[in-house]
């Protein structure tokens, strides 16, 4: 089970949203995640308690520190993407 | 799917040509909302300076946006959404061409299970193809329902 935060300026639109693909994504390449959202605010100090953070491109520097402190994070630029996500599971190393 | 019926049904659609600065789309796009009374001035300025804050991170997909700003925030006073067309796209940023949009979902929420369904259902729809293109050439609320009827069958 990886645990995954997704974050946007509210916290109930765009982010809304990509958890909504994440989900999807995830059950489409048989990864078992724990997906939560939250505005950017919030996401910024409990962001190191997560496995991969994913937000859009113009948030991504607010998570330099999570970054530094190990967390796996990467920009989305369309929240209705699949294969973005799938992407950085990818990356994160989390799919082969 | 019941979210372009809704729309519809409770007049929150509005067909434009243009505009030439976004700030005027998205007031455009969530009027709407506020002649019914369900956001107030308060919450579209939220809207708006969150973008200029921000960048437009609402715009979702190519030719897309969803304006919106935080749940249960200031001067929102139900759970819905409305939508608008453009026939001239809208530019968010002039060096950006995919950040430009035609289609504007406004999202207005206090009910959080409400808001997710409603989130749910906008995603499945614009991820069906040819859904997108069918907005885009609609050019009224007949139109909208034509659109709901094909993808309800899928």
């Amino acid at each position: 089970m990886i645990k995954i935060l997704i974050c946007c300026a509210s916290g109930s639109g765009t982010s809304q949203l990509m958890a909504i693909t994440a989900q999807k994504a995830c059950k489409s390449v048989g990864v078992e995640a724990n997906v939560k959202h939250c505005p950017i605010a919030e996401g910024k100090s409990s962001a190191r308690n997560y496995d991969l953070v994913l937000t859009s491109p113009a948030f991504i520097k607010m998570f330099d520190s999570a970054k530094a402190a190990g967390v796996n994070v990467y920009p989305l630029k369309n929240p209705l993407s699949q294969d973005e996500i799938i992407a950085a599971l990818k990356a994160a190393g989390y799919v082969s | 799917m019941t979210i372009l019926k809704d729309i519809v049904v409770s007049n929150h659609y509005i067909f434009c040509e243009g505009f030439a600065d976004w700030t005027d789309a998205i007031q455009a796009a969530a009027e709407p909302l506020r002649a019914d009374g369900i956001i107030e001035d308060s919450y579209i300025r939220s809207i708006i300076e969150n973008v200029k804050e921000y960048g437009p991170y609402i715009i979702i997909a190519p030719e897309v946006a969803m304006p919106h700003s935080t749940l249960g925030g200031e001067g929102v006073h139900d759970t819905c959404l409305s939508f608008m067309k453009t026939e001239k796209p809208v530019v968010f940023d002039p060096e950006d061409p995919s950040k430009n949009a035609r289609l504007f979902f406004t999202l207005a929420a206090t009910d959080n299970e409400k808001h997710l369904s409603n989130m749910v259902a906008l995603a499945e729809f614009l991820l069906k193809d040819g859904a997108i293109e069918d907005l885009l050439k609609a050019q009224n609320a007949d139109d909208l329902m034509k659109v709901h009827w094909k993808y309800s069958e899928q």
